[in-house]
């Protein structure tokens, strides 16, 4: 143990629910393969490696017989290894063959390409790596697209720049013998749908030009890495290679709990300040840190924070930066120079570099909050200590999904519970890729996407005007580029771009999503970029641009938005069940009203003012419980019957925040199961509903049309109710609090009700 | 995607597929099929009269394409395509015409012929556009090969290299307007082009598409009279050329290394006296004799520029520039400033540093005797100075 960096459990008020050194394990190793290429064995032999491991020996000979692959093996256990030996081997053997790499972020494959190109060094051809993303030079996109033997780019480049201007990428195409697709497992929920369709474009063209690509996948620790894979690009001969064989470090886990402030209220101290407290000291010491947070926010607060603790020292904003999606490519690019060099101490994040980039030498992860899955969590807490000895702590919120995972830390070691769904075929979705392969190619009577019919949607669009059928086949007959009005990672189609106005030029600083703008860029809000404090003078919806100027204020704003659900069609349900469940279709509408600003430390209450931004409408999936009318009333009338400590009856009010604790709680175990963020579903309880008429509790999809979450959901109606009611018992507040029943910790009696209607089922209807 | 559409298309989904319009049989006006070993093409052909072109561009044809969008990208389709060529007794003008998107083979086949036999083609706008449009079709039709490489002339690059001063944009149409002298009435705004070939593909040949095909044909006739009179220029006979007409064509001819017909325009530039675009050419000759260590004609020059020029601040610079660092001569450079200064107070605060160091430069070189310095001076640009002096 001497050998982590120090943290002792003593030092802090809150509960350690989790102190587990996970044991050093030995490697197991194979042989390297028979076939291999001379020069290729001394490449790799001048890297140290003289054999492999096993799960790289076993990823080789599955690809060399010509099956496709996924590997699902820890962090830091060589998993590149496993596709660039069969590609590389099969480029000496056959240099006119080319391979295509796809990573999820443009960072990655910057990464993914200095390894690739150290490893080829020495190789008696010239084999040509290259990143082809919205960062290359336009000067290099033609050697790179005639001469590129691999080509690594993300799926929104694939998406938008390859595949409908295949025909410049005709020597790419026709040649294709190896497609990578690293980090699997992040292709899920909606991003993982939109891909599992670029795949299937990707598909066609190949066959277009005459190639059958051998898919080559790799993923962090999931339930169903096999079904993912199977379903993403849909092929059956799809062998797994899950045994990793690589040795692993000893580890330390810690599972934090900051202390109860206010156990009426279940109110904990800050999982912010608790994690600035652990974090602080060991960049202080020199010790490589990561603080991942869950929101760009946050990541700019404990920024200051930091900054602050380090504060005598000149270079304190050096020393520790943020590094987060919005950022300048340049500016990312510096922060992880900055990290391998060592010059920098301390890095707060999103999950931006959550994925596998190897910067080698950090040795402490701090968590602010739960990333949402365990797989995210186990890949957070791996970035810290590759290879030697280390600490990683996770430090719970209130929240609710947090509180859970925190009291069950059997729950994160002993399992995998969370599944990657990906649903290719909602409908929305399949139409937009539709146009985007019809734009790429016409299809032919018959053909299919992938193994979607899309026979009534080609017919949907020539009667709209998109398509237009000619010999036999479909083509594309609009003048728009269909691809571009697709975003893979969102459906919003308009970024908002955010200006400083301060310089004498205006600068762009970054952008955001249509959907989050309401709610940090309205006008008067502070937003924070790079630690600094900005003011939005004026945010014009119409232009999509906001006007910001650098201030410097003691407090933050928050908005608030108000949700509204209409049933539009049923696809299963109601079953008729005391708490009756229910899929389909839905309309959302949604609507930022306000926003608090709020005291950086105390947290305190400053203002208010009011948000007049359009409603922004979305057309979901979701499942909906109902109460029964009867079992409402009793239930009612029985809160109504015992009177609250203080005196005053909690009637109708209680069961109404009871209902809301309902929505919020199962919201929160539903992301658990479904292996999405929290985010991903909103949850709205109505005492009426203008469509069931009854009680009724929905959580939704936030994706327009749904990835198919929601009927797993009616699928999983039990454990989710069962999950619900435990998170709410076992949590030690006594009338409810925002970890269990959400934000009505001021109504009374919401706790109990809330336990009642989740447990209502097993009353006789 | 908005709600109601998803809501509709939900619906229609489940209802029977509405009878689908009858593909249009019908060619537009003039157009007959035209059988090649890859389908039907459709053709429409005639020759109209040309007066004699001089100079003459050879056997050139003349493309104009149509395209069902901008973008690029393998669903951008050429729907009509015009080959203008310079023939004996005309103008032979063949226009093609993609009846519908199945049927492009034959139509590439057939467009490939047509500029197959020809010793350059001429575009407008061509390289960055028609050219890589074309190529991406001929791979999409699974054409054998690839689609023809004769020369390539691209005439927006001319253009803008010899009339870009004139014109407010380097648009075909207002070349025609500003350049060629004609304005054309054109039945047809290009935004509405793509839309005219969809019309036709859902209902048949109307007033739209007509016009769409009219003004293809136009344009390749254009580009015609276009390039004689950009060949006429660049050979430099032409009439009414002012100081920036030939200091363009200078400097498109150095760029293309023709060094005689650059100098030769220069010069004439230099000509017009009094003309911001004269001092340019002029300061651009000075610089490349400077270059060749004609530091005398440099010296020379300039001084006529200062006399022509007189406001203009950049000569002054430079001739003060070649007088402190080449001839080493402070004292004659500083008097150039001062002049300058008293020609052009608003410049004599830029002037300050200059004057200030050359001051400082004269005390100090006024006690002690100047160091004869040799200067290597060439003549060999005595015959460029004779037009000036």
């Amino acid at each position: 143990m001497s050998s982590f960096p120090a943290f002792n459990p003593a030092d802090f008020p809150g509960e350690i629910t989790l102190d587990y050194v996970i044991p050093e394990a030995k490697a197991t190793f194979g042989r390297l393969p028979a076939d291999l290429q001379p020069e290729l064995a001394s490449a790799l032999a001048r890297r140290g490696i003289d054999r492999l491991y096993s799960h790289q020996a076993d990823s080789y000979d599955a690809v060399r017989r010509g099956r496709h692959l996924v590997v699902v093996t820890p962090t830091a256990s060589g998993k590149t290894l496993c596709y660039n030996l069969p590609v590389l081997q099969r480029l000496l053997e056959e240099p006119e063959k080319r391979a295509l790499y796809v990573y999820p972020t443009k960072a990655l494959a910057q990464d993914q390409l200095a390894e690739l190109s150290a490893l080829k060094h020495g190789l008696p051809i010239e084999i040509r790596v290259d990143t082809y993303d919205g960062d290359t030079p336009p000067g290099r996109r033609t050697a790179i697209r005639e001469g590129g033997h691999v080509v690594m780019t993300n799926p929104d480049m694939l998406h938008a720049g390859m595949l409908p201007h295949h025909t410049r990428w005709r020597r790419l195409f026709s040649s294709l013998e190896f497609v990578v697709i690293d980090e699997l497992h992040t292709y899920r929920g909606l991003f993982g749908s939109q891909v599992a369709n670029v795949i299937r474009r990707l598909k066609r063209i190949c066959a277009f030009y005459g190639s059958s690509p051998t898919f080559i996948c790799a993923s962090a620790t999931i339930a169903n890495p096999l079904e993912l894979a199977k379903r993403l690009l849909e092929e059956d001969n799809v062998q797994l290679v899950d045994r990793s064989g690589a040795p692993r470090g000893e580890r330390r886990l810690v599972f934090y709990n900051p202390p109860l402030v206010n156990r009426e209220m279940g109110v904990r101290r800050s999982s912010m300040l608790e994690a600035r407290r652990i974090a602080a000291p060991w960049i202080r010491d020199g010790v490589q840190t990561i603080v991942f947070c869950r929101s760009r926010l946050q990541v700019e607060v404990m920024l200051s924070y930091l900054r602050q603790d380090l504060a005598p020292r000149l270079d304190a904003s050096r020393r520790v930066r943020g590094y987060r999606a919005g950022y300048l490519p340049l500016h990312r690019r510096e922060i992880e120079a900055g990290l391998r060099s060592g010059d920098i101490t301390g890095v707060v994040s999103t999950n931006a570099l959550e994925l596998g980039i190897d910067i080698g030498t950090l040795q402490t992860a701090v968590l602010v909050g739960y990333p949402g899955t365990i797989a995210s969590t186990w890949q957070q807490l791996g970035r810290a200590g590759r290879r030697s000895g280390s600490v990683g702590v996770f430090v719970a919120s209130s929240s609710p999904l947090d509180q859970f995972m925190v009291r069950h830390p059997e729950y994160f070691l002993s399992a995998d519970p969370e599944e990657g769904l990906i649903d290719p075929d909602n409908l929305s979705l399949l139409a937009g890729h539709l146009q985007a392969g019809l734009f790429e190619l016409p299809f032919e009577d018959a053909e299919r996407l992938g193994r979607a019919d899309v026979r009534e949607l080609l017919q949907l669009f020539e009667e709209d005007g998109s398509a237009t059928r000619s010999a036999g086949r479909w083509f594309w007959s609009r003048q728009a580029f269909p691809a571009e009005e697709l975003h893979l990672r969102r459906i919003a189609a308009d970024n908002v771009v955010i200006i400083d106005t301060s310089h004498p030029r205006p600068q762009v600083i970054g952008e955001m999503d249509q959907f989050t703008a309401p709610v940090l860029l309205h006008e008067e809000a502070v937003y924070l970029h790079e630690g600094a404090q900005f003011h939005v003078d004026r945010l014009d919806w119409d232009e999509k641009k906001a006007y910001v100027r650098p201030v410097e204020v003691d407090y933050y704003t928050d908005a608030l938005a108000s949700v509204a659900v209409q049933v539009l069609d049923t696809f299963a349900g109601p079953d008729g069940d005391t708490l009756s469940c229910s899929h389909g279709e839905l309309k959302i509408t949604s609507l930022a009203s306000m926003f608090k600003k709020i005291k950086f430390h105390t947290h305190e209450n400053i203002g208010s003012g009011p948000i007049h931004l359009p409603e922004q409408t979305l057309h979901t999936t979701g499942y909906w419980i109902t109460v029964d009318d009867d079992v409402w009333r009793s239930l009612g009338r029985e809160t109504l019957d015992h009177p609250t400590k203080s005196g005053n009856f909690a009637g109708a009010p209680g069961m109404e925040a009871g209902l809301q604790g309902m929505a919020h709680s199962l919201r929160h175990v539903a992301s658990l199961h479904l292996m999405c963020d929290p985010r991903d579903l909103g949850s709205v309880a109505e005492v009426r509903s203008v469509t069931t008429r009854l009680p009724t509790v929905t959580v939704y999809e936030v994706y327009p049309g749904g990835v198919g979450f929601s009927s797993r959901m009616y699928e999983l109606h039990r454990e989710l109710l069962d999950d619900a009611a435990a998170l709410v018992r076992e949590c030690p507040c006594l009338a409810g609090c925002p970890s269990c029943v959400g934000p009505l910790h001021l109504v009374e009696g919401a706790k109990g009700a809330c336990l009642k209607l989740l447990s209502a089922s097993a009353l006789p209807v | 995607m908005p709600e109601v559409t998803l809501r509709e298309r939900l619906t229609r989904l489940g209802a029977p597929p509405r009878p689908r319009p009858e593909a249009p049989s019908e060619l537009p006006r003039g157009f007959v099929e035209v059988p090649t070993r890859f389908g039907i093409a459709a053709l429409r052909q005639d020759v109209i009269p040309l007066p004699p072109l001089e100079p003459s561009p050879g056997n050139v044809a003349y493309v104009d394409t149509e395209t069902t969008g901008l973008t690029g990208g393998a669903g951008t389709y050429v729907f009509a395509a015009a080959v203008a060529r310079p023939i004996d007794c005309g103008l032979r003008v063949a226009q093609l015409f993609l009846p519908q998107p199945g049927m492009e083979a034959a139509f590439l086949h057939l467009l490939r012929e047509e500029i197959g036999a020809v010793e350059a083609i001429a575009t407008f706008n061509g390289a960055s556009f028609d050219l890589p449009v074309l190529r991406t079709r001929w791979v999409m039709a699974r054409m054998p090969g690839e689609l023809t490489e004769s020369p390539h002339v691209d005439l927006l690059t001319l253009t803008r290299a010899l009339y870009r001063h004139r014109l407010e944009s380097c648009t075909l149409r207002m070349v025609e307007e500003r350049v060629l002298g004609y304005e054309r009435d054109d039945p047809i705004p290009s935004a509405l082009v793509p839309d005219a070939y969809f019309g036709y593909l859902r209902a048949g040949s109307g007033e739209l598409l007509e016009a769409a095909l009219e003004h293809n044909r136009l344009d390749a006739i254009s580009l015609v009279h276009l390039h004689s009179r950009l060949l006429l220029r660049l050979k430099g006979v032409e009439t009414g050329m002012d100081a920036a007409d030939w200091l363009a064509l200078g400097r498109h001819r150095f760029r293309r290394g023709a060094r005689a017909d650059g100098w030769r325009a220069l010069r004439n530039a230099t000509t017009f006296g009094e003309s911001e675009a004269a001092a340019t050419a002029g300061l651009l000759i000075s610089r490349r004799l400077v270059r060749r260590g004609s530091i005398a004609a440099a010296d020379r020059l300039l001084r006529w520029l200062e006399w022509t020029a007189a406001d203009d601040i950049r000569v002054a610079l430079a001739r003060a520039r070649l007088l402190e660092w080449r001839r080493r001569d402070p004292q004659q450079a500083l008097s150039v400033v001062e002049a300058a200064g008293h020609r052009m107070p608003d410049a004599a605060p830029d002037l300050e540093h200059r004057r200030a160091r050359l001051r400082r430069k004269v005390e100090l070189v006024g006690g002690r005797r100047r160091r004869k310095r040799h200067v290597r001076e060439v003549q060999l640009e005595a015959s460029i100075m004779d037009g000036l002096t």
